[in-house]
Formats: C-alpha cells, sequence, structure tokens
C-alpha cells in the first residue's frame, strides 16, 4: 500500500462533494494533452516568462501614458471605458464560444457523465461542477495573456488595474451561463439533429463576431497613418459618450469602480446559477434526445442505394460525404473564410488611397484558395479513419491519393467558381491570372498534403499544425505566398515580376515532393 | 429470496418510436438473469433507465423496493452499472480510478483502499495499478472498469456484454467474479451476445425484441414456449426473434 499512496495523490474534501468532485476535474483538466506534465509546466513557465519580459518593456514606456483609473470625466474618458468594453465583449465572446461547444459535447458525447449520474450524487451537483469546470477551464489562457500587462500597468499606471483580475474569473462564468442557456434554447427550438451543428457555427460566430467587427472598425473608420491630436478630439466629441451611462458598467467593474464590480458580481451571480438551473433540468431529457438519433430509422435512399464502382469515384463520394456529415469540421473550415473578411474590408474600403482594382482580387482568393485546400486534404489524406482498409485493399495507392487530392480540390474550385467568373467577365487579364493562382495554389496545397502527411484524427483538426514537421509547414507558407504574389503581381500587369515567387514556389514544392509507399500490388 | 429489481410497464419513446414498450420483468436476490435481444432491441435503453441515466416515460422501476422514479439516488446506492463501452479515464491510474468511483458511492477510504486492492490483485492488475489506463489494453480497461463496478459492493449489477474484448483466461476469470457475487446474494442482470454464456451462466433469461419482452424464464420454459425442447439456447433465441425466413427456417427444420 506504501508504494500506492507515494504514487497517487488522493482527492481533498468529503467524498461525493463540491471540492472533492471539482478536484477530479481539475486533475483531468491538467493532465490533458500528450506532454509529459513537468515538461508542460517547463513550456507554460517559460512562455509566460518571455511573455512578462516583453510586456514589461512595452508598459514600462507606455503605463506612466495610460491614464489611470477611474474614468469619470467626460466623453474622453466614455471613449476609453467603450473600447475597455469592447475587449470584454472580445474575450466573453471567446468564452462563450468555447462553452457552447463543451455544452454540446456534454449533452451528445457524455463521455463520463454516464458513470457520474449513475452514481447516488445529485444530477444537479455534478452539473454545477462540470459546468464550473468549463467556466474555470478557460480561465489559464487569458489569465496567462492578461495577467503580466495588468500587474506591469499596476505598477507603471494605477494599482486599481488589479481589479481587473477579479473581473476574469466573473467574466468566465458568466460566459458559461449564457452559454449553456443558448444550448438549452437551441434544443427546445430546433431539436437535437439541428443544435448540434447549429450550436458549432454559431460557437465559431461567437469567436469571430467581435473581432471581425473591431476589426472592421479598424479599417473602414480611419484614414491611413495615426490619427492627429486634432482627429481624436473631433472623434471624442462626435461620439460624445458620457462615462456614466448605464451599459458601461462591464469596464468600470474592469477598473475598480466599486458599485459597477458589485453589479457586476450580482449579474454573474445571476447568470452563472441560472444558466446551469436552465441545462441540469432538461440535460437528462436532452441527453436522451440526443442519443436516439442514431436510431432513427433509415430511409432507402434511390442515389445510394445502387453501388457505383470505380476507386476514383469511390472514394471521392466517400470523402465529400463524410465531409458534409461532420459539422464541426465544416464550421472549422467556415472560420477561415470568415477570418478573410477583414482582407475584404481593406479591400473594399471607402474613400481612401487605396484603389480598389479587380486584380486586388488575385492575391486574396488564391490566398484562401490555398488555406482552404491545405486544411481539405488534411482530413482527406491525414485523418483517414481507415487507413489500413485503404491499405489492403487491391488498388493503387496513387489512385486512392489522386482521388483524394480531387475530393479537397473540387469543393474549393466550385466555392471560387462564382467570384472567378465574375472577375474574368470584369477583367479577363486580372481574371486569368487569379484563376491560375487559385487553381495551382490548391492542387499544391493538396500535393503537399499527400506528400507529407502524418496519420491523424479528424478530432485533432484544431491541432493540426502542430502534427507535421517545421520544415513542411515553412515549406507550404513559403509555396503558397510565392504564388499568391505571383498571382498578385501577375493580375496587376507585372507578368514578368511573377516569374521569380514563381520558380521559388516550384523549386520549394518539388525540394517537398515525397513518393507516396506502394502498400498494394499494382494491378 | 427477496426481490432485488422489478420493472413493470416500462416504456420509452425517441420520436414516436417505441425502444422499450411496456416491459414487466423481476430479478431476485441471488439470481443471474440474462436480458438478451438482437441489435437494437431495448437492452440497453432498459438498462439505462434502471440505473437512472434515462427517464422512463410510463411504468414503474423499483430496486429492493426503492421506487428508483422517486427517489433515484436511492436506488443508485444498491445499483452499479457496467456499460459496453468502458467509463474509464485515460489520464487517471487504474489506483486513482477505482479511488474516484468508490468516493462517488461513499465508500470509506480505508475500507475504498482494501477493496481495491483486493480487486487489483484478483484481477491481474495489481502491478499496472500505478499505470494509466489510457496505457491500458481492451482487456485491461475492461477488468478496470469491472472492479470500479464491484468496489461499492452493490446489491444489484448490471452487465452490459461485460466479457467483450477479454481474453480466454480473463473471461473465465469474470464470469467466476460474477457467479461468486450472485452466489453471495447479489443480484444480477446480464446482457450478451454469447449464448453460450447465458445459457450456462443465467438462472432465468428474458428475450425482447422491438423493445417488447418475447418471454422469459429458465431453458427449460423458454424451450417450450419456443416448442424446442432439447434444442440450444442458440436455436431457441432464433427461432424467436428471427425475421429473416432464411435465418427461421434452418430452426423450424431442425425442429
Amino acid at each position: 500500500m506504501s508504494k500506492v499512496e507515494a504514487k497517487s495523490k488522493s482527492l481533498s474534501g468529503k467524498p461525493g462533494g463540491i471540492r472533492w468532485l471539482m478536484g477530479h476535474e481539475l486533475r483531468l483538466f491538467w493532465r490533458r494533452g500528450k506532454m509529459n506534465p513537468r515538461s508542460g509546466v517547463i513550456l507554460v513557465g517559460l512562455m509566460l516568462g518571455i511573455w512578462s519580459l516583453a510586456s514589461f518593456f512595452v508598459f514600462a514606456k507606455a503605463g506612466p501614458m495610460i491614464p489611470p483609473p477611474p474614468f469619470e470625466d467626460g466623453p474622453a474618458h466614455g471613449l476609453v471605458l467603450s473600447a475597455i468594453n469592447i475587449v470584454i465583449a472580445f474575450m466573453g465572446s471567446v468564452m462563450i464560444s468555447g462553452a457552447i461547444l463543451a455544452a454540446v459535447e456534454a449533452i451528445y458525447t457524455r463521455n463520463d457523465l454516464d458513470l457520474l449520474l449513475s452514481t447516488p450524487i445529485s444530477a444537479w451537483r455534478i452539473l454545477v461542477v462540470r459546468s464550473s469546470a468549463i467556466a474555470i477551464g478557460g480561465m489559464p489562457l487569458y489569465a496567462g495573456l492578461l495577467g503580466p500587462p495588468l500587474l506591469w500597468m499596476a505598477i507603471f499606471s494605477s494599482p486599481r488595474w488589479l481589479s481587473a483580475i477579479i473581473f476574469l474569473p466573473t467574466l468566465a462564468f458568466a460566459a458559461t451561463g449564457i452559454a449553456l442557456m443558448i444550448v438549452t434554447a437551441l434544443f427546445r427550438l430546433i431539436g437535437p439533429r439541428n443544435t448540434r451543428v447549429l450550436a458549432q457555427i454559431l460557437s465559431a460566430l461567437a469567436g469571430a463576431a467581435v473581432f471581425l467587427s473591431f476589426q472592421y472598425f479598424n479599417v473602414s473608420s480611419r484614414d491611413d497613418g495615426p490619427m492627429t491630436p486634432e482627429q481624436t478630439a473631433a472623434l471624442i466629441a462626435a461620439l460624445n459618450i458620457d462615462p456614466h451611462v448605464w451599459w458601461l458598467f462591464p469596464a468600470r467593474a474592469f477598473t475598480g469602480d466599486i458599485p459597477a464590480t458589485l453589479l457586476w458580481i450580482a449579474t454573474t451571480a445571476v447568470i452563472f446559477p441560472l444558466g446551469v438551473f436552465v441545462f441540469s433540468r432538461s440535460f437528462v431529457a436532452d441527453a436522451a434526445a440526443a442519443a436516439a438519433m442514431g436510431q432513427k430509422e433509415r430511409v432507402a435512399d434511390a442515389r445510394i442505394a445502387a453501388v457505383r464502382g470505380g476507386v476514383m469515384s469511390s472514394v471521392v463520394r466517400k470523402e465529400l460525404r463524410l465531409l458534409l456529415r461532420d459539422p464541426l469540421l465544416l464550421s472549422q473550415i467556415g472560420l477561415q473564410l470568415l477570418y478573410f473578411l477583414p482582407l475584404g474590408f481593406v479591400l473594399l474600403r471607402p474613400g481612401t488611397n487605396f484603389q480598389l482594382t479587380p486584380a486586388a482580387f488575385a492575391p486574396a482568393l488564391t490566398l484562401l484558395a490555398g488555406a482552404l485546400a491545405g486544411s481539405l486534404i488534411w482530413i482527406t489524406a491525414s485523418a483517414e479513419d481507415a487507413p489500413d482498409l485503404i491499405s489492403s485493399a487491391p488498388v493503387r495507392t496513387q489512385a486512392v491519393d489522386r482521388a483524394k487530392l480531387i475530393a479537397a480540390v473540387a469543393p474549393v474550385l466550385t466555392l471560387m467558381a462564382l467570384p472567378l467568373i465574375a472577375l474574368s467577365v470584369r477583367d479577363p487579364w486580372a481574371g486569368a491570372w487569379t484563376t491560375a493562382g487559385v487553381v495551382i495554389n490548391a492542387l499544391s496545397a493538396a500535393l503537399i498534403g499527400i506528400w507529407r502527411r502524418t496519420q491523424s484524427s479528424r478530432k485533432d483538426f484544431v491541432r493540426r499544425r502542430q502534427s507535421g514537421s517545421l520544415i513542411t509547414s515553412l515549406g507550404k507558407a513559403l509555396v503558397g505566398i510565392g504564388l499568391t504574389a505571383a498571382a498578385g503581381a501577375g493580375a496587376y500587369g507585372l507578368p514578368w515580376l511573377a516569374l521569380i515567387p514563381v520558380i521559388i514556389a516550384l523549386a520549394v514544392l518539388g525540394a517537398l515532393y515525397k513518393p507516396t509507399p506502394q502498400f498494394a500490388a499494382a494491378s | 429470496m427477496p426481490r432485488a429489481l422489478k420493472v413493470d410497464g416500462v416504456s420509452k419513446s425517441y420520436g414516436g418510436k417505441h425502444a422499450v414498450n411496456a416491459i414487466t420483468f423481476e430479478v431476485k436476490s441471488g439470481e443471474l438473469y440474462a436480458l438478451l435481444g438482437p441489435n437494437g432491441a431495448g437492452k440497453t435503453t432498459t438498462l439505462r433507465m434502471i440505473a437512472g441515466l434515462l427517464n422512463a416515460d410510463a411504468g414503474q422501476i423499483s430496486v429492493f423496493d426503492v421506487d428508483a422514479r422517486k427517489d433515484p439516488l436511492a436506488a443508485k446506492r444498491l445499483i452499479a452499472w457496467l456499460p459496453d463501452e468502458p467509463l474509464l479515464y485515460d489520464k487517471l491510474t487504474a489506483w486513482e480510478y477505482l479511488e474516484f468511483v468508490a468516493g462517488l458511492w461513499g465508500v470509506d477510504t480505508a475500507e475504498a483502499r482494501n477493496r481495491a486492492e483486493h480487486l487489483l490483485k484478483i484481477l491481474g492488475l495489481w502491478d499496472n495499478r500505478n499505470d494509466r489506463c489510457e496505457t491500458f489494453s481492451r482487456g485491461m480497461k475492461q477488468k478496470a472498469v469491472l472492479a470500479g463496478a464491484l468496489i461499492h459492493e452493490p446489491k444489484l449489477l448490471m452487465l452490459d456484454e461485460p466479457l467483450t474484448g477479454l481474453d480466454a483466461a480473463a473471461s473465465r476469470l469474470v464470469k467466476d467474479m460474477i457467479r461468486q457475487r450472485v452466489d453471495q446474494g447479489a443480484a444480477v442482470i446480464l446482457t450478451t451476445h454469447i449464448l453460450d454464456v447465458a445459457e450456462r451462466m443465467a438462472d432465468r433469461i428474458g428475450i425482447i425484441k422491438d423493445g417488447k419482452l418475447l418471454t422469459e424464464g429458465s431453458l427449460k420454459d423458454l424451450q417450450s414456449h419456443a416448442g424446442a425442447q432439447g434444442q440450444s439456447l442458440e436455436d431457441v433465441f432464433l427461432s424467436l426473434t428471427a425475421s429473416s425466413p432464411a435465418i427461421a427456417a434452418p430452426q423450424a427444420a431442425a425442429q
């Protein structure tokens, strides 16, 4: 027994109690991932140290210039509080995004909840702890990101900035409460089948919404270059925000205003328990409904009834079906499209020196095509669910790879078809270069994905970049940038200039080539 | 022997489709009851309702005379449920897992340690007690889950396909442990697709199809119900449940 006791640390608190259950959740949280815990602590410590040092140099210089709270005097302070409110909204939206996914996973996969709910511990207590764990799970990232700057701001500007440290956990709990209510409401309104898809789309949108709004504001509300003091004064006067207006109370709480902090904590103290209450009341029924989704009788579908042969069509059809049936992947890919929107804001920015020409679309669409094809080929090639099945089939590996390449590139070209046609009608020269850029970059990204695949699981899609080698990642980036630059140069009427990045891209592409191992006997 | 479980007219529907339709059966203490049925018959749904993981639409469930629908926590204290997919935490060691499960059922810490040591030794996992479950084979995981199900000494043990992934020796060991619990007075409900196991181990057998209990009783009762005296449980089962003439015909010919 002594060996056991020495190696495993017991959970503290009364077994089955909130503290004990929370200890269990946190133990699992710290053990997630594959890294050795000691290496993980060293790595996190190192990153925190670098970030602390970097932020020190910034805030040692900028801190004394940052106006110290409280912000109560006139429209200028109203504008500062509004900016803080936007930062809070950004953090809150990302936290809600993560909590929506966690709540949906709790309903659909249940994981250990089956074990926990079969015990003589009340479901309410289990779900309070699980919901709290969702909230707490998101905190270390924000604490690490905001902690050092807040510390330096407290030293170099005002100690009142430290009150933000109290604000962060309450924001995480409020975001979790809101997420739980959103998921429950979706279940009630649209049922289990659609909730999963919509929740994942909502999660992606919630995560991107404030970022995109901020980007839009950033690129569309002012001219190039920094604002002059006159412009700043004019903006403050035009917006005329009263710092005492009610909707700025989160920002006031963030900056240490006592009444606002109390109001914020009271609001959070209502939102989180309400969210857990709403969620837990329907959890068992919702989980049962989700589990029943698989029991729906399949209606014979004439489109799939006939077995259609051929390696190419079979593989392409299988890949496209799997892709379309995985809403999480689709939402993640959709997110890539969303994050390209700021580029659109730049291109469409009115009244600036930048002239929007059809040629401006060439680099944007080329880059986007490469990114999308790179994601899709990772899913079809690296995240193949049954590699042994494919390897054991009496088909040439190259034939399977060709099919996978088509399955990855075809959706990208379909998506790009409309803008490419519109562009070609308006400006055939730019349209031709853009089309060439899109096709070649999509194919290059897909080829690299085939040549340099590393077997992974679909659920690792978000972390896929971590699974490949650094050289491959750098090579992919170089090829993408080279082809993007070439398409841009060509579309702007500088075809000779396009030659240099094309040569570099092709050279790197050649260096990345790696023959596919032949598993099956050629037939 | 006292009644361990009474399932009375229990139903569960999903979107208008009956997963379980007014099912009724009883299990006594010291009895091993095999609940058999084809895939999708409603076995797991029934067990999940007894375990309190699903709310029944209608009917009564009582565990040692505790109304499981009115007082689910009291009923859960008496039950252990072992699902077909092992409910393990990959990142916990086998020891930590057992300690955790014992805590969930409120087993005294010292007692839990004794029981954990005993179970791990019997199941051949003692040397792996400090290894994380993610390093375990399917059979080792199944044994760890079984240890978790037994650590609070449940009076009613529900085992959904408990022999999946086990080698011959481990399978024998698990069967012996189940029998031992039954002999000590526990009630066991077992689902399995290995009909030989059910035939040799079960005191009584229930056959469920499309959410309805077709028949129940000893093997002799089932044989006479199916008009297949002297036949194996497999033959009886197929003749009662086969919807395909191709499967039913050989059975009829054999009779």
